[in-house]
């Protein structure tokens, strides 16, 4: 005989957890796989932790120790070969304890802290253990395969949250083979001595920043863009390309890791850093077309399995969309469960109010900046090359022959000419145009 | 409950400021890997490559400039090695191989590599 439970969840990361933990709370049999040691094992992310929903259902979690520091500072650049042009937002006004809701983290440290909320809620959580498929009969799912012996699970609902690769989904048939358009995300944790990391990057205490780098010099001016997110004692560094991007570009990505860390501006923030740690992991950005449904006979699929992410220059998130897409699964599988019927009409509900919430209506919004990106290779390739030189050009201290100075006035000509030379008004304003239609839906 | 979970850093300590100064440490790839606890199923290999035909006809072979470990390598004889023990379970060449010619599935568990950071 097969095992029975309520809900069987494949994964124990972010959406896993706290889905977990509602379902466990509401008195179902819960039984969540994790195929890592231990959950966050098998995990990588940038990092920034948005915490809106997290804080909601563990207020506490900022004395935990599970997240690492308060973001204040929010930096986006542009790098030429050797030079940057940059923006910072910095914000010290927001309150304690969660400040602006976007603490840098290690999900080694961060899955295991949510996993044991599941766990003290009453979830089974089951690690090394890797669900190769979910069991379907008569068109609906049944149940989940593990490979161990005996690893069949018979459950009224599955809930496919096993991250970017979702081969759960897959096998249910909710989705076809991933695109192009996913990102590999690449990166090392290097080390540092707190009191340095404070200093360098103008941080007290817990504090900490985030700065992009986006196309330019940081990944040979391809469709990608550089990280760095300052942890404890430690700091992310890293780049996300898509994968068409990365096989167009040729270079082994581990070496393209190398470059970005020894871009001359990048160089200066890591000085003193030895690399504790190298990973990669895909980021399942894609089209609408290219997504999973949500909702199937006995399954629902939720966080990076459903494609739920925000990913682009601007913004990078998807804890938090795993987080909320976790917490309106349990909620209407709970309500299933009281009505006793788990049919994908049963589950619509989860679906719906996703779309409802800033979970679909972010990554809607910002797959087509992408899409829009996608086509236009020059803002990665050209603009961020372009736009330092201008700022060059403009601030340029330049000395004349007979000992003088260049005046500002030759220095704005300068640039005005290096506009209609090389940018072109015209394909520049129609560029910009295109972000503003982007931008609109 | 609250002090079960800890960073797993603390690894470098403050001995003068003059120590941190240096350019960032450079890791090669084989570094890169040895970063990173790998346990590996010896004789179960969680990738394979379906036909070598195909390979021999692939001309671009994205494979073996898009895993993060270089994991793909190209025989004298043509023929298209992985090298599975290194991997570190992105799912990248699961994905851009353009002729779906590889076995892909995850480690079993207890195997594969564990990341202590993340
Ligand atoms: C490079 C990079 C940078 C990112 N930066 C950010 C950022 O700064 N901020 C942000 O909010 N988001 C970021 N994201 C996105 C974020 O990581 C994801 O959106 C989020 O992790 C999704 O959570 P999840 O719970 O759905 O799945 P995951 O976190 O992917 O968890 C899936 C879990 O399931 C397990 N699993 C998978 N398959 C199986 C199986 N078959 N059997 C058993 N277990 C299985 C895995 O081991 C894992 O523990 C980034 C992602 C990457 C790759
Ligand atoms: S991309 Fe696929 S077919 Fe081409 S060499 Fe690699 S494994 Fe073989
Ligand atoms: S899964 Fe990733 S790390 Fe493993 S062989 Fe494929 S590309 Fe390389």
């Amino acid at each position: 005989m097969a095992e029975r439970c309520d809900v069987a969840i494949v994964g124990a990361g972010p959406g896993a957890s706290i889905a977990a933990y509602l379902l466990a709370k509401g008195g179902l049999e819960v039984i969540m796989f994790e195929r890592g040691d231990y959950p966050g094992s098998k995990a990588m992310f940038g990092g920034v932790l948005y915490t809106t929903v997290l804080s909601k259902f563990f207020p506490d979690f900022p004395g935990a120790g599970c997240v690492e520091r308060h973001v204040i500072e929010k930096r986006f650049s542009m790098l030429s070969e050797s030079n940057e042009l940059a923006l910072s937002f910095k914000f010290l006004d927001f309150e304690p304890p969660y400040y602006n809701h976007s603490f840098t983290a290690l999900r080694a440290v961060f899955d295991r802290y949510l996993a044991r909320k599941a766990e003290e809620a009453g979830a089974v959580l089951i690690t090394q253990t890797v669900v190769d498929e979910a069991i379907v009969s008569d068109g609906r799912v049944v149940g989940v395969r593990a490979r161990r012996e005996g690893g069949e699970v018979l459950a009224n609902v599955v809930i496919a949250a096993d991250g970017a690769n979702s081969l759960i989904a897959q096998s249910a048939g909710l989705r076809g083979e991933l695109p192009l358009s996913v990102i590999l995300g690449v990166k090392e944790v290097v080390s540092l001595p707190r009191e340095v990391i404070e200093d360098r990057f103008s941080l007290e205490g817990d504090e900490g920043a985030a700065y992009e780098y986006l196309g330019g010099g940081a990944v040979r001016g391809a469709m990608g863009a550089g990280f760095l997110y300052t942890n404890r004692d430690t700091i992310s560094v890293g780049y996300g390309i898509p994968l068409g991007a990365l096989k167009a570009l040729g270079v082994q990505p581990d070496e393209l890791l190398n470059e970005f860390k020894m871009h001359p501006v990048v160089r200066r923030l890591l000085r003193g850093t030895t690399p504790e740690e190298y990973s990669a992991h895909l980021i399942p950005e894609m089209t609408p077309h290219d997504l999973p449904r949500f909702v199937g006979d006995g399954i629902v699929v939720i966080g990076g399995a459903a494609g739920l992410v925000n990913a682009n220059p601007l913004f990078h998130e998807g804890t938090n969309m795993a987080m909320a897409s976790g917490v309106m699964a349990a909620e209407t599988i709970l309500q299933a469960h009281k009505a006793g019927n788990f049919s994908a009409k049963a589950l619509e509900p989860y679906a719906s109010r996703l779309r409802e919430s800033f979970a679909w209506q972010d990554y809607d919004r910002y797959q087509g900046l992408t899409r829009m990106a996608e086509t236009h290779p020059q803002f990665f390739s050209k603009y961020p090359y372009e736009f330092t030189r201008l700022a060059r050009k403009l601030f340029s201290v330049a000395p004349t022959d007979d000992g003088m100075q260049v005046p500002k006035r030759t220095l704005e000509l300068a640039v005005a000419d290096h506009v209609l030379a090389e940018l072109g008004l015209m394909s520049l304003g129609l560029d910009l145009l295109d972000v503003a239609k982007a931008a609109m839906f | 409950m609250a002090a079960e979970v800890k960073s797993p850093s603390g690894v470098a300590k403050l001995t003068g400021l003059a120590n941190f100064l240096g350019p960032p440490k450079l890791l090669g790839r084989d570094d890169k890997v040895a970063t990173l606890v790998i346990k590996v199923d010896e004789g179960s290999p969680h990738l394979k490559i379906i036909d070598q035909g195909v390979c021999l006809k692939c001309i671009e072979k994205p494979c073996t400039v898009t895993c993060p470990v270089e994991n793909y390598k190209v025989e004298e004889n043509g023929h298209t090695t992985i090298y599975w023990s290194n991997c570190i379970e992105c799912g990248t060449c699961r994905i851009i191989c353009p002729f779906h010619n590889i076995s892909w599935r995850y480690p079993s568990g207890g195997f594969g590599m564990t990341y202590r950071y993340g």
